[in-house]
């Protein structure tokens, strides 16, 4: 009797031990959480949570920003393509990056980045002149207006017959980018807020020339090509970076409309 | 300078303004170049109005701006352009009666409500007066579920708090315009919209947004004109 009583208690705390670690520990979670997954817990008091997805753009860009600011956060993955319900009641937008910190919830990169900033105001990165921070703002209007839009177009598969057209649209849109690089990076002597926010697409150009043959040439963009160069030193690009094997890779999923927000985890 | 009529192409350059001054280049009708128009009136800063024709734009208007769209401002040589940068840009160079949030999270919140105007909202808004009658049904159920999402977000007096900020001017210009709603069979209720009409009202009595209100009127004839193919971006200009 007493033997068996034991066991049952040690049985218990082993319960007890995993509930405990579940919900006390490091949340992340490479995987991307899908509809139906449970909402995690929230993550502890001053601890910060990055949603995100491992290919996404869009959130690469805080992370380049957390990286570059060095502050620790735990990140949770977001199936894109079968969004959590719990995901959508944290932002109606149901985008990443969204950041969470005790009970706040900021969405959109630009907005999160930011608010980075604010609240961790030491090795701040977004400009505080006001012309210099314009500047760098209609610097990403004009990426927005002029090039992502055909980016978009040539790496989610455009027909044979277009894709000259788009391909053109998209070289004479990124002569506006390489017109605004005047300085060894487009902050300045140093990487900045507006280098953080365009690096994302340029680290992907392999996908441009294998799903649709347009090469940004050194001819053609010698500032842009001397940009990426330095860009690819800097440790928190390393950081957030993916070969262009595996950007080719995910880019033939996303083509195929079964993006493998997983690829290259381990089973 | 100050003809009002809007500028068109062929027309020549209007020689910069005087140093040290401001100008805005804008339209009248247009609910981003109001926002820009709203923050100027409520900071009380001097600046002169260049406006341009929007189907028929000067050729020198492109190359102040590449993406060639009004609001623009300019001052010493210096160009800022979208009307939120312009709006931030103004707050930074004129910082007494600042109207931008300085708290991040406040900030932050602002440009998500702003976010959620753009995701929920406004390209609904243009879809219900641009579309046609058989789509109606269904763009203004979106509209209309979108705009709660707005409603929900106001829970003081203004968006901003207690007085008007940045957030109520950045948004006003379409609220202005739903009038224009009204002949594709929206009208805001206040008995789905209580909070947003009471706003409505609270901002229809402030001296910046009457300094820069056009009549629900005046509004239509624009409207019309628009949908004509012939927008009248003079309306309202004597002769």
């Amino acid at each position: 009797m007493f033997i068996i009583s034991r066991f049952r208690v040690q049985a218990r705390f082993s319960v007890f031990c995993r509930r405990y670690s579940q919900t006390f520990a490091n949340m992340s979670s490479e995987r991307a959480l899908k509809r139906g997954s449970a909402c995690p817990p929230p993550h502890g008091p001053g601890k910060l949570r990055l949603y995100s997805m491992r290919f996404c753009t869009y959130a690469q860009r805080t992370r380049l920003f957390l990286a570059a600011k060095g502050i620790e956060y735990e990140t949770i993955n977001i199936h894109l393509r079968e969004k959590p319900e719990w995901f959508l009641e944290k932002t109606p937008i149901g985008k990443v990056p969204v950041l969470e910190k005790d009970g706040k919830i900021v969405y959109e990169s630009l907005v999160c980045n930011e608010y980075l900033d604010g609240i961790y105001p030491d090795k701040c990165i977004t400009p505080r002149d006001p012309l210099e921070k314009a500047r760098q703002s209609m610097v990403l209007a004009l990426w927005d207006t002029k090039v992502a839009g055909f980016y978009s177009k040539l790496v989610r598969g455009t027909k044979e017959d277009e894709r000259p057209a788009v391909a053109k649209q998209f070289v004479d849109g990124l002569q506006y980018i390489e017109n605004a690089l005047t300085q060894p990076f487009f902050s300045g002597d140093k990487a900045g807020a507006l280098d953080y926010n365009l690096w994302p697409w340029f680290e992907r150009f392999s996908m441009l020339k294998n799903c649709a043959g347009v090469e940004v040439s050194a001819d053609k963009f010698p500032k842009l090509t001397a940009w990426m160069g330095r860009m690819l030193e800097l440790p928190e690009v390393k950081a957030c970076f993916f070969s262009p094997e595996v950007h080719d890779q995910y880019g033939k999923t996303l083509l195929a409309g079964k993006s493998d927000y997983d690829l290259g985890l381990e089973e």
